[in-house]
């Protein structure tokens, strides 16, 4: 007796999750911006994004290293760079580095076109990106894209919001 | 009069187990419905599903979870709402467990990306369990007392 519920329950768990996955589809077909059901991983759709954005000539790239904390407070105090965040936005709102702008990574071409008329005039400054802390890579992968769009002098602060709030520095909220 | 206090206890866990269990489910499902994206991106940090399988799962995983999560909390289709919940917790244990064997830096994207409630693996892990546990309990409860009931409505008839 067990075993017949048992197994009536699993065809009817099955015959749900069949139903489920197929109105998955046909809703999401009904969404502003379906998902693609072909999946492409953060960094092809980075790519994507940076190809729809047009990339811009090959430039220079200057290396001079990461940020570190003590510069990072300088940078931030004096305004002597752009600083972008490259966090989900709803992290931006809760906290950022005094100064910076939101350019996430998860929604970079419209934050971009959202920062286009701030960040386009200046290709040649220095930009500082940061994220989470020396774990993410969202720093790192939006550094990438801004090169390749052409900016020519774009570094990292790799310790992140987690060394900056560590540190109990200032906040700004937006 | 002899009290029955295993029973009784068993009894009065039942309902509790399964409503809690009911608006977990509910509460993850509504997380992810509206961040797909982000959602697909957790289930492809195990590496575990292939590319074309990830955003289909994305999309009717959070559905499968709220109709659960909404036979346990109405107790339509109790039983079979049970043993689904029973069937996802196991999934997501072995992924999970998969992916700390494997050294993944995953996050479990249980409760939607960037959630709270989102925990290291290890965290996770034991969290899965104790809910693990919970649906078992309140499967074997709940298929004791449709059988019972049935056993009554044969006798009667």
């Amino acid at each position: 007796m067990w075993k017949k519920h048992i197994i009536k329950d699993a065809v009817g768990g099955w015959m749900l999750l069949t139903g489920c996955l197929a109105a998955g589809i046909i809703l999401n077909e009904m969404r502003a911006k379906p998902l693609p059901l072909a999946y492409a991983s953060p960094e092809a759709r980075l790519d994507q994004a940076v190809e729809r954005l047009g990339e811009g000539k090959p430039v220079p790239v200057r290396q001079t290293g990461d940020v570190s904390l003590e510069e990072m407070q300088a940078i931030s105090a004096g305004r002597s760079a752009l600083i972008l965040d490259a966090r989900p936005e709803v992290f931006y709102r809760v906290g950022h580095i005094p100064s910076a702008l939101s350019l996430p990574r998860d929604d970079f071409e419209n934050s971009y076109h959202v920062l286009a008329s701030v960040l386009e005039p200046r290709r040649s400054d220095v930009l500082v990106v940061y994220c989470s802390g020396s774990d993410c890579h969202d720093s790192q992968m939006v550094a990438d894209a801004l090169q390749r769009l052409g900016y020519a002098h774009v570094r990292l602060f790799r310790a992140g919001w987690g060394a900056w709030e560590d540190g109990n520095l200032p906040q700004e909220k937006s | 009069m002899k009290l029955r206090w295993p029973q009784t206890l068993a009894r009065g866990l039942y309902g509790p187990c399964r409503i809690l269990l009911g608006a977990i489910f509910i509460y993850a499902a509504i997380a992810k419905l509206g961040a797909p994206q982000d959602f697909a991106d957790s289930i492809a940090a195990y590496h575990l599903a292939p590319g074309p399988v990830i955003s289909v799962m994305a999309l009717g995983l959070p559905l499968f979870e709220l109709a659960c999560g909404l036979f346990l909390l109405t107790g339509y289709f109790c039983t079979t709402g049970l043993l689904s919940v029973i069937g996802m917790l196991v999934l997501f244990l072995a992924a999970l467990l998969i992916a700390v064997v494997r050294g993944l830096p995953v996050e479990c994207g249980c409760f939607g990306a960037h959630s709270w409630l989102d925990a290291n693996p290890l965290v996770a892990l034991a969290r899965d369990g104790v809910l693990l546990a919970g649906a078992v309990y309140a499967y074997r409860h709940s298929l004791a007392r449709e059988l019972e009931a049935r056993k009554n409505r044969e006798v009667r008839s």
